[in-house]
């Protein structure tokens, strides 16, 4: 499955399944998404401001140059992650996972990191300023990935 | 078949239901709680639970069982006799059920808790706190956690990519996720495979 540059602000998403697809200048804004599957995905330049993405699972996709900001990413499974450029700013992260995963140059500015669980993971110029990480886990990562 | 999905913030637990279409017998996996809220979705459903199936015996997995047995007249199995008070089909391992028209395998895992069962149905597993997204369910001690990684390679790992695994707390993973990125096996060196692999289809999950 892939999208390249399509307008697809505002809708709603329950129990589908993504996992494998390509995201691609695609605008995403104010969508919802419920019990959705995305592992293995591929979001480039995409454009996912004030989503909700509850009970997701997005384990093992790339992300480069995306913009979160403003969402509702509450329980979402983004273990393994590989995001680079990416602003979560602003967005409610309560109880999301990035377990093993690479964060370089992402922003989590002005979130709410409650119980997020960031362990085992490499972060590079990873801004948290400003952001609620209490009780978030932050385990020193083993090794990087490289 | 229809997943329904239900997250409990006083217990912070996942409750699931799974029923036909278009309504009818259902069966509820880990009543943790029995609030407002999911007896509408259970309702709304058409459903009726006539099966509880309890992955461990913890106040978090079973709470909601007296004020479940109050509404539905349904058959609990779990890896106990008895739970609060109420009678269970004892689920023995290996053991197969047949539940109206779900067949449900039942695997248990003492390495974990004497009292761990998971359920797998169809391609949809349960597994209550043996995995969550990521991790391996904690136990007491280091030699401990080294016997459940072990367990977990034989008799988890090693089943199909394709499954999508329900845990009982946190967000729903697959079993490929997990088999590649799960913390237990990555930092037990196991070889993983690559990720860049073509993956299969997979069926959709039910709203």
């Amino acid at each position: 499955m892939a999208w390249k540059g399509e307008d697809l602000r505002g809708r709603s998403f329950d129990g589908c399944n993504f996992m494998g697809s390509q995201w691609e200048d695609v605008n995403l804004d104010g969508c919802h998404f419920r019990h959705c599957f995305f592992d293995f995905s591929t979001f480039r330049r995409c454009s996912l401001r004030q989503t909700s993405f509850l009970f997701c699972s997005v384990s093992g996709s790339k992300m480069e140059d995306c913009d979160w900001t403003g969402s509702d990413l509450l329980h979402v499974n983004f273990n393994a992650l590989e995001a680079t450029q990416t602003q979560f700013s602003e967005s409610d992260l309560y109880f999301t996972r990035f377990v093993g995963s690479k964060l370089d140059h992402v922003a989590f500015i002005d979130c709410n990191l409650k119980k997020t669980q960031f362990t085992g993971s490499w972060l590079q110029e990873v801004n948290f300023k400003a952001s609620n990480y209490e009780e978030a886990e932050f385990d020193t990562a083993p090794e990087a990935r490289p | 078949m229809k997943l329904v999905f239900h997250y409990s913030v006083e217990n912070f637990s996942n409750t699931y239901v799974v029923g036909p279409d278009g309504g009818g017998d259902a069966l509820l996996i880990d009543p943790g709680v029995l609030d407002v809220r999911l007896l509408e979705a259970i309702e709304s459903n058409g459903f009726t639970i006539r099966w509880v199936l309890i992955t461990r015996c913890q106040p978090n997995h079973v709470r909601g069982l007296r004020t479940l047995k109050k509404v539905y007249d349904a058959e609990i199995y779990s890896r106990q006799t008895q739970v609060l008070g109420f009678e269970c089909q004892l689920v023995k391992p290996g053991t197969h059920l047949q539940l109206g028209p779900f067949k449900v395998d039942c695997l248990c895992y003492p390495e974990f808790s004497h009292d761990t069962v998971i359920y797998k149905y169809e391609n949809w597993v349960f597994c209550g706190d043996l995995i969550s997204a990521g991790k391996a369910g904690k136990t007491g001690s280091a030699y401990a956690q080294a016997n459940l990684a072990q367990a977990l390679e034989r008799r988890f790992f090693s089943w199909q990519e394709d499954l999508l695994v329900f845990p009982g707390e946190g967000p729903p993973t697959t079993l490929r996720s997990e088999k590649l990125f799960n913390l237990v096996r990555r930092s037990a060196g196991l070889e993983v495979l690559d990720p860049a692999a073509p993956i299969g289809s997979l069926p959709a999950m039910e709203p």
